[in-house]
């Protein structure tokens, strides 16, 4: 929201910069003006014309002139408008809002962290270790995940899907039932606390307006599992199981970058989807490629970069918040197993 | 519970008329408290009736009353070897506050658990009949039933939330008099027997309405949460006077004909709510009668509530749990256990009252239904305002028809995202487009009843049911109706504005504000509740 703001502004600055550039030479300018020529004109004049039309600047009073003609005049074409001739400000976003939400388009596509939820990876993994840990164990987590921070927030940086193939290898050996049974609870104390009702009830006017909407993400499906009725198809990542347990191998190249883009692609060649005809929701610049795969990209909570280019493009730009009311924590850790509770 | 028996006799409610010497009179403001001058010769004070004695031996009035049932055989004799029995019991919507443990619900399902040991009784299920409230937590679970009977049921799935989504879990009894639907649990609708375990906690509670709503679906619902109905119960809270309470009767019929056997079991408790003693005693005293303890009690708690953030005020609201002591149990046939729990609620609430005034003001608790261990959002304040609090009274409401509404609640502009999320809809949405109860029962109740993601979040998180914010808003719809203007003093302005109502700074700028619609020099009067109490007013000079 900030970042779509700042970008608003650099606009205003910067045509405010060029008006100065452009009038600003009159606003300092001072001279004096010979009217030796106009005069030589007057007299030129037949005699019968000399009198309609006077060239004399001496004549007029300009005291006056500047007071009661040009000023007004100036004024009332510079007022700002108060009355309904005034256009309506929204009236930009509400057509775009209006373009991306017309029956005639085909499918929906969202991303999920900082689209649909603030939260990331990171977040959900910390949530889903911490479950089954007492208090003592807890801390050692969050100081062993803050240490390693700096270096996880460099790899993502350098390549998205290298940084989640090796952050996916701390979920090697869990339980898949275990992780099932807690992916519904991670939905009611993690998830949902964390969405943005805005991207939720979207996502349900796509669908009450006949779109197919799809989830494609590279979060991993234990954590996107508790979403899914939410959308008609999910593409995430996935990981390979072994003796019913997860082995931190991931079955195939994770959804993001240019692959996103290709997995939506592949989604829409195998649907008979028209992606000009199709909206997709993203929040970040690197999720360029799957904006530009479809005719109408919609950038969520910009940042900087993403906010610039979506309004030089005149891409719709919408800024989701969390409910007020929700728990926000540093590092989401999941409740503490079976609170032992004040008996009879 | 029994040490707190040896209270003197507890004086009747009664209606204070404010003169010069009337201290500043408290009002609840969510999780916080005001102190406001009413205006001298043109206020009155409705104070609620003080704790009626509890019994001394609640375990053996609740076996008296399952061995002596009214209109009914003893309960050892109904149960019987290899048969099908349910117990359902009233949700975390009841009491207000929750009740300190033991809660009277684990009593009495103990005890109906040892009859049905003792008969040879296996297959026995225990629900929590929400309805269409969210699910209650473990925690929740076993505060309401006691860990022994969670940890002998719950692990192997015979102790459940009702869920009235489940395809394959609800039934059609039959259709009304009316032509309307009976909706039930499956489980319940098949079983021999169902024992209803109720918390009688203001006159709506209980009888019918505890299987015909409590164990129902939207499908059963929908018949009276309406805004017709809801216009036409007048008050919802007066039996006689109540459409609501009529089409759940419609409904009991039905049950009565087509569904299982029930046995009902009522309980009503005194208005103890925050105790003869401790931190809150003083917010059941009346104002003159408050000693220099009390005040420095009550000044100080208020300073450290004013210092601390707002999620921390809640949470220690939210833990505190009521001394309730139990008034009178008991069971049997529906009808008959009913009206002697009416009687015990009536004698613990009700207060005589003569004629209307212009103008009732309102101090509204951190807590209604609907949001135990949650937060009151806006919508809530609405109906526990304009639905729970407005609707206490028989005969005619204390303030007269067009006269003014004004509430005290900070009302802030926030949702729990996982026991509200169709609220926060609801808000954002639908009141953004109208207030109207019957254009938005028209035009969006379908769409939000109806939503998939709802459903989901209704059967599998902790939320309530899609459709539940509109009923909220048909709850106060007999109260919009019938007000000329509605005020709150001290609510977040938008959110108040957004909810159709005035936003007021002080008591004082509200009662100008009311002027505009009641004229000048108002009549006026305050509800001071809780603890409840319910009006009953009768025709006369105000």
């Amino acid at each position: 929201m900030i970042n779509a703001g700042v970008e608003e502004k650099r606009e205003l600055v910067e045509r405010a910069s060029s008006y100065v550039k452009i009038y600003g030479a009159y606003a300092e300018c001072e001279a004096l003006y010979g009217v030796t020529n106009l005069i030589g004109m007057h007299e030129a004049l037949a005699p019968a014309d000399r009198d309609a039309f006077c060239c004399d600047p001496a004549v007029v009073d300009w005291d006056r002139y500047v007071r009661d003609v040009h000023l007004p005049t100036v004024v009332d074409h510079a007022r700002v408008k108060t009355t309904d001739e005034r256009s309506d400000p929204d009236a930009r976003v509400k057509r775009l809002r209006a373009r991306v939400l017309a029956p005639e388009r085909q499918l929906a596509a969202f991303d999920l962290e900082n689209t649909i939820i603030a939260s990331n990876v990171v977040f959900s993994y910390a949530w889903l270790a911490t479950r089954n840990l007492g208090p003592r164990d807890r801390l050692r987590f969050t100081l062993k995940t803050l240490s390693e921070a700096p270096n996880l927030l460099a790899l993502d940086k350098r390549d998205r899907t290298d940084f989640l193939r090796h952050f996916y290898r701390r979920y090697d050996g869990a339980s898949v039932a275990e992780m099932d049974r807690l992916g519904t609870e991670l939905l009611a104390d993690h998830i949902l606390t964390k969405a943005f009702p805005a991207a939720l009830r979207r996502v349900r006017e796509h669908r009450r307006l006949g779109h197919r909407t799809v989830l494609i993400t590279g979060a991993l499906d234990i954590v996107v599992k508790p979403l899914g009725p939410l959308f008609d198809d999910v593409i995430c990542a996935e990981m390979s199981v072994r003796d019913g347990r997860y082995t931190g191998e991931l079955l195939a190249v994770p959804p993001t970058g240019e692959v996103r883009a290709q997995a939506l692609r592949d989604f829409a060649d195998q649907h008979g989807i028209d992606l000009n005809e199709s909206v997709a929701y993203a929040d970040s610049s690197s999720d360029l490629p799957l904006l530009e795969a479809v005719g109408f990209p919609v950038a969520v909570n910009p940042e900087t970069r993403l906010a610039s280019i979506s309004s030089k493009r005149g891409w719709l730009i919408e800024n989701w918040s969390k409910v007020d009311g929700g728990t926000d924590r540093f590092l989401p850790l999941g409740p503490l197993p079976s609170p032992r509770l004040s008996r009879r | 519970m029994a040490s707190s028996n040896n209270r003197p006799n507890p004086r009747p409610g009664f209606v204070l008329d404010v003169d010069r010497q009337t201290p500043p009179i408290l009002f609840h403001h969510g999780e916080g408290f005001r102190l406001e001058k009413l205006p001298v010769g043109r206020s009155r004070v409705i104070y609620p009736s003080e704790p009626l004695r509890g019994i001394a031996d609640p375990d053996g009035a609740i076996r008296r009353a399952l061995l002596e049932p009214l209109n009914d055989d003893p309960l050892p004799s109904i149960l019987r070897p290899g048969m099908k029995l349910t117990i359902a019991f009233d949700d975390l919507s009841l009491p207000l506050p929750p009740m300190e443990r033991p809660d009277v619900r684990q009593r009495i399902i103990e005890a109906v658990l040892d009859l049905a040991a003792a008969a040879g009784v296996d297959d026995v299920h225990i629900i929590a009949a929400l309805a269409l409230h969210r699910r209650m937590t473990e925690a929740e679970l076993r505060h309401a039933v006691g860990d022994r009977v969670y940890e002998a049921f719950a692990p192997h799935g015979m102790l459940y939330n009702h869920d009235a989504e489940d395809p394959d879990g609800m039934v059609i009894l039959g259709k009304t008099r009316h032509d309307e639907d009976a909706q039930m649990s499956k489980r319940a609708a098949e079983s021999d027997l169902v024992i209803y375990v109720n918390i009688n906690l203001v006159s709506m509670d209980g009888g019918w309405k505890s299987t015909a709503t409590g164990l129902s679906g939207y499908q059963g619902v929908r018949v009276h949460h309406n805004v017709h109905t809801m216009q036409n119960s007048k008050s919802f809270m007066d039996q006689k006077s109540s459409e609501l309470h009529r089409a759940n009767w419609r409904q009991g019929e039905v049950i009565k004909n087509h569904g299982p056997r029930i046995f009902q079991i009522e309980t009503t408790l005194n208005t103890n709510a925050f105790g003869y003693d401790g931190p809150l005693a003083v917010l059941q005293k009346r104002e003159w009668e408050w000693s220099v303890k009390d005040r420095a009690s009550f000044t100080a708690m208020n300073a450290g509530l004013n210092r601390m953030s707002a999620p921390a005020r809640r949470k220690i609201f939210h833990s505190w749990r009521a001394p309730y002591e139990l008034t009178s149990v008991q069971a049997g046939e529906v009808e008959a256990v009913h009206e002697r729990t009416t009687e015990m609620v009536y004698k613990q609430h009700l207060v005589p009252v003569e004629g209307q005034t212009d103008i009732v003001t309102m101090g509204l608790p951190y807590l209604c239904p609907y949001n135990v261990n949650s937060i009151m959002n806006p919508i809530l304040v609405m109906v526990q305002g304009l639905g729970y609090f407005f609707n206490l009274y028989r005969g005619r409401p204390v303030v007269r028809e067009g006269g003014v509404l004004i509430m005290s609640h900070p009302t802030p502009w926030e949702f729990h995202p996982v026991h509200h999320p169709s609220y926060i809809d609801f808000f954002e949405q639908v009141l953004a487009d109208t207030t109207d109860p019957i254009e938005i029962e028209r035009k969006y109740e379908k769409q939000f009843a109806e939503d998939e993601w709802y459903r989901h979040l209704y059967r599998t998180s902790y939320a309530y049911h899609g459709v539940h914010p509109f009923y909220m808003w048909y709850w106060g719809s007999h109260a919009m109706q019938y007000l000329g203007q509605v005020i709150v003093v001290g609510g977040d302005p938008r959110a108040v504005r957004r909810l159709g109502f005035r936003p007021a700074t002080t008591l004082q700028d509200a009662l100008e504000m009311a002027e505009d619609t009641v004229g000048p020099k108002p009549t006026l009067t305050h509800l001071h509740n809780p603890p409840i109490l319910m009006a009953d007013v009768s025709t006369g000079g105000a």
